[in-house]
């Protein structure tokens, strides 16, 4: 089975098996009672390699992109829109772009869940981009998102509401999205959905970016955060709706 | 009713209580300077740094206690005027011999306030590039990238240029390629910009650039320009120009060795050669 050919990844439960995600092999078997979890790597070479003591669970899950061994140098996604978009002064807007996700393996043990391996999707190799200053701006994951079309493979829909509180019209190419708060959700009929955003343009050049919770048809299931992350994140402050201010354009 | 007290002792009496009083000035002197240095010693810990704090706290605390004893002398009737003077001049002298100390000390307390860097940061002070290991109050050391740990004075570190490539967020590399035809640039020029967008580690924006330096003996000389997260700059410049390499390689571009072009002048010697 390939989940990197278009079609909704095989999200949730890691059966025991092998499955190709993103041109990587996970292979899952019972050992002893322990589980054996494999990634063979898109040149066929061992990736990764975990055992897992009985009664452990395995769930594959898209996840926000901030795992890969480049995290912990960024801390939000930054989303260049292939086609600008101009909004009236004063008004709301609703689009729908994409944000990409990476494939975490998770070992889920009661309510902890520990990460045990993450690649990229099939959105294309994991991209940084610098947002602002040098100095005092953001390094943050890259992604170039074509607007109210399909998400592609290796992408989640997120919709971004734009409000236009500025006397100007405004155009809006990017948009920088925070990572507290950035949550991920497998919908039950396939697909991923991420959090909604609202852009809130206060003037020439500045907007605020929160995040919220979308709306969620029933039996869809929150990508679980792994202990790492919980971590990083309650090492500061957390609040699930974070605001980003957007001060070098958008 | 009490009795009175015999005559030597009385005279002594005044003479008592000023030692008294004298040994009252030292104690509070000594209980004073040291609650006051301890409390400086906190205050100061986690802002300055442990070193500061206590060098900090320990000159308030002697400067009390020498002033409880010349407070006390005075009490007893000693002159401390000659104490001062004396203290003047060695001063001065110690001034004068102490002055790379006395300026390393001052540097060392203006990098703590500045803090231009800290521990861990990578940086490069008068040409020499390293790790910062630590800075202490008298001199700053450096874990050089080949494992050398150098001293320097913080007067020199104070006075120097610094470079400190973490404090931005991306760093710029820079490849000069030689390409031996000037046909051939178009397809280098997307086969490079393609490997640069397929590494993740060469940021989408700022965009990387590519651009014909010079026309001359090397063929083409074509410029590559590209940033990456400065935590990973020597990863980016090691591994990216192998990919470049490689994606050259495969669409057939030959990158060019120097070359000269050497005329010989027409003389007899050379017609009989």
């Amino acid at each position: 089975m390939d989940a990197g050919s278009g079609g909704a990844p095989p999200l949730g439960p890691l059966e025991e098996g092998s499955l190709k995600v993103a041109g990587n092999t996970l292979i899952v078997r019972r050992f002893r009672g322990w589980l054996e979890y494999a990634r063979l790597g898109p040149d066929g070479s061992l990736a990764a390699k975990r055992k897992l003591a009985p009664g452990i669970r395995l769930l594959l899950a898209s996840y926000p992109p901030f795992l890969l061994p480049e995290q912990g140098l960024f801390n939000c996604v930054y989303v260049r829109l292939l086609e600008p978009i101009v909004v009236h002064q004063r008004s709301v807007t609703k689009v729908s772009i994409e944000v990409p996700y990476d494939y975490a393996v998770i070992a889920e043990s009661g309510d902890s869940h520990v990460l045990v391996d993450v690649f990229p999707g099939e959105s294309g190799p994991p991209k940084l981009a610098v947002y602002g200053d040098l100095i005092e701006g953001m390094l943050c994951r890259f992604h170039r998102s074509p607007v109210d079309e399909e998400p592609r493979p290796g992408t989640a829909r997120m919709v971004l509401h734009i409000v236009n509180q500025s006397d100007d019209a405004a155009s809006v190419s990017r948009v920088v999205l925070p990572r507290s708060g950035l949550n991920y959700y497998h919908l039950p009929g396939g697909g991923v959905r991420a959090s909604d955003a609202v852009m809130t343009i206060r003037g020439p050049g500045v907007a605020e970016v929160e995040l919220e919770e979308p709306p969620l048809p029933r039996g869809s299931m929150r990508v679980p955060v792994v202990q790492r992350e919980r971590r990083l994140l309650e090492a500061v402050p957390y609040k699930p709706h974070e605001r980003l201010v957007m001060r070098w354009g958008f | 009713m009490a009795l009175p007290l015999p005559a030597g002792i009385q005279e002594l009496q005044p003479a008592l209580a000023d030692a008294a009083t004298a040994l009252a000035i030292l104690a509070a002197s000594i209980i004073t300077g040291f609650l006051a240095g301890r409390r400086i010693r906190l205050l100061l810990q986690a802002r300055v740094g442990r070193d500061l704090a206590v060098i900090t706290s320990r000159a308030v605390s002697y400067t009390i206690y020498a002033l409880g004893v010349i407070a006390a002398l005075s009490q007893l009737g000693v002159n401390v005027n000659v104490f001062l003077l004396a203290g003047g001049v060695a001063g001065i002298v110690i001034g004068f011999a102490s002055q790379t100390i006395a300026a390393n000390l001052l540097s060392g307390i203006f990098l703590y306030l500045d803090r231009p860097f800290k521990q861990g940061d990578p940086v490069e002070i008068n040409g020499v590039g390293g790790i910062l290991h630590d800075v202490s109050v008298f001199s700053t050391k450096i874990r050089r990238w080949d494992g050398v740990l150098v001293r320097i004075p913080n007067e020199e570190v104070f006075k120097s240029v610094i470079e400190m490539p973490s404090r931005s967020l991306a760093r710029r590399i820079e490849y000069r390629i030689p390409l031996e035809r000037g046909d051939e640039l178009e397809k280098a020029r997307k086969a490079i910009l393609e490997e640069l967008d397929k590494h993740n580690l060469v940021l989408a924006e700022p965009q990387p650039e590519i651009y014909v330096e010079s026309l001359g003996e090397y063929g083409v000389l074509v410029t590559v320009r590209y940033w990456a997260p400065s935590r990973k700059w020597f990863e980016a410049k090691t591994s990216v120009i192998d990919s470049i390499r490689r994606a050259l390689e495969r669409e057939g571009i030959r990158i060019a060795a120097p070359r000269r072009i050497v005329e010989l002048a027409e003389t007899e010697e050379n017609r009989n050669r």
